[in-house]
């Protein structure tokens, strides 16, 4: 029982965690919240969606493509909303108050077009077929939605420390002007984190809306309070506070519903994350808030 | 007298309503070691900001080897071999000292080759794996420039690289910067340090409230009364 839950608690916090990832990842590096990320994360879901039952592709197509997809958003809304408020030398609420603007957008387009019930994807997919690990079964989505979560971010834990591209943005995550000095086209690698970070995003929507077999337009909201718990619990713009932020709330919430009552979930982990920043207001790693021009 | 590598025509720079540079115009020629002096917010470091495109021109052109590079992004400077050590020497802290130098090659193709950096600089190659922010200032001076040689620069911009150093430290660094011009770098120095600017420099110009005021050889600007009233303590 407690192996079993220990599993679902990984499975549920592996794909926090790689929404966190990408939340993160903008702000570390662009130096912004950008609350558009669960719409982005409801998009992704609804982009895959589309593909399996519009187009009748398979999902191993539908989902790298509704990544990318997912990826295009973000460009978009970089190039259309966050540039121009860096160019203009904007204050931090101003990105913060346009993504949610961007937020709403993408909700009410997804209103507008598929209705606010809930979608799913072709109920063949959910089949019985398991994993035996001993005691434990996990099922065969369960696996590769983890499985794909955890590669994800182990990918990009190693992008980010071992490759010259996270050298570079690394560099800007500190200071943007010193890494342009160094000849690092900080607005090119702005624009390719924020497509990174929404593919991230939306492939965890993907994942969730496979993992719950639901997807609405107001799936996004919810998981944006949970990625900025994660984002905090970690620490603001450090990529494994996000990721252990992110596994950290979904273990919380799994043993919530399995020990107390599933109407104790979010209370018991915003419950923590409000402990949790009265004894460590940075975070789990401490990363500042802060950073130089 | 060499064509100009680098000319400045008629720079002028504004922060909101605050013009910081008005109308600067100068020249370097290859193999010169240029000086920019003047005292605390003269727009030296505005000036230096505006060269490699931090900073965008209320109007003038920059002219690098007769080709107006006025609208380039900061990397294509770079690449083009104009390359600055910042004022505060930009370190990245947070990084290594290895990972630093190897970022000063990003502009340059394949993997950076850090062993003349570390011959000529040894204490980095002790340090490599360490933090950059536990550096001292003047390790952390000698990274800043070993870091913009690894970017092979063709002019190499240094903004106060006395700046917050213990007097021996500001000697070994001029004999650096002296050493690299020798084997042929040319070298735009902005340093509130006139009179040891003016002795490593052929030429320079002084700043005074956004405006070049003086400019000339440098042996003749150290005994100019009005450079040795108002910087040599004259």
């Amino acid at each position: 029982m407690l192996a079993q839950q220990i599993v679902n608690a990984i499975s549920l916090g592996s794909v926090y965690a790689l929404f966190a990832l990408g939340f993160t990842l903008v702000f570390g590096i662009l130096g912004v919240i950008n609350l558009s990320h669960g719409g982005i994360f409801m998009l992704g879901a609804y982009a895959a969606l589309l593909l399996v039952t519009w187009f009748d592709l398979s999902l191993w197509i539908a989902l790298p493509a509704a990544m990318v997809f997912s990826g295009l958003v973000g460009l978009l809304i970089d190039v259309l909303i966050l540039k121009r408020l860096r160019q203009r030398g904007a204050p931090h609420l101003m990105p913060m108050i346009a993504t949610i603007g961007a937020a709403i957008l993408m909700t009410s387009l997804a209103q507008g077009v598929f209705g606010s019930e809930a979608r799913r994807f072709p109920m063949e997919w959910f089949n019985d077929e398991t994993l035996k690990l001993g005691t434990i079964t996990i099922p065969l989505l369960q696996a590769g939605i983890t499985s794909l979560a955890l590669v994800l971010m182990v990918l990009m834990m190693w992008v980010l420390k071992r490759t010259r591209l996270g050298q570079a943005l690394r560099a800007i995550a500190e200071s943007p002007r010193s890494a342009a000095l160094l000849g690092i086209p900080v607005e090119r690698l702005f624009h390719l984190t924020s497509f990174i970070a929404a593919a991230l995003g939306g492939t965890a929507g993907i994942l969730i809306g496979l993992s719950f077999n639901a997807i609405t337009p107001f799936m996004g909201q919810p998981m944006l309070h949970k990625g900025i718990a994660a984002i905090i619990l970690g620490g603001l713009g450090d990529v494994r506070g996000a990721v252990l932020g992110g596994l950290f709330l979904g273990i919380t919430e799994v043993f919530a519903v399995t020990f107390l009552s599933s109407e104790y979930r979010d209370a018991l982990s915003f419950g923590l994350l409000f402990l949790m920043l009265l004894w460590r207001p940075q975070g789990l790693f401490g990363a500042s808030a802060t950073r130089s021009a | 007298m060499n064509k100009a590598l680098l000319q400045l025509e008629q720079l002028r720079v504004s922060y909101g309503h605050v013009e910081a540079v008005k109308g600067v115009s100068l020249e370097v020629h290859p193999g010169e070691i240029v000086a920019l002096v003047g005292a605390n917010g003269a727009g030296k470091s505005t000036t230096l900001l505006a060269l490699s495109g931090l900073i965008r021109l209320v109007s003038g052109r920059v002219v690098w080897e007769n080709q107006d590079i006025t609208r380039w992004s900061p990397h294509q400077r770079v690449s083009g071999g104009l390359v600055q050590v910042a004022e505060g020497r930009a370190i990245l802290k947070t990084l290594t000292v290895r990972e630093n130098l190897e970022l000063g090659a990003y502009t340059q193709p394949g993997q950076a080759d850090l062993k003349p950096i570390y011959e000529r600089f040894p204490i980095l190659k002790q340090r490599a794996s360490q933090l950059a922010g536990n550096l001292s200032g003047g390790e952390q001076q000698m990274l800043a420039i070993g870091r913009a040689l690894l970017s092979q620069p063709r002019l190499l911009m240094l903004d106060e690289p006395s700046m917050g150093l213990a007097p021996l430290i500001v000697r070994d660094i001029f004999a650096i910067l002296r050493e690299i011009h020798q084997q042929g770098m040319t070298i735009l120095l902005v340093e509130q340090n006139v009179r040891q600017a003016l002795k490593l420099a052929d030429r320079a110009y002084v700043m005074e409230t956004g405006s070049v005021t003086l400019g000339g050889r440098a042996q003749d600007l150290i005994n100019d009364p009005r450079v040795v009233a108002a910087y040599l303590g004259g």
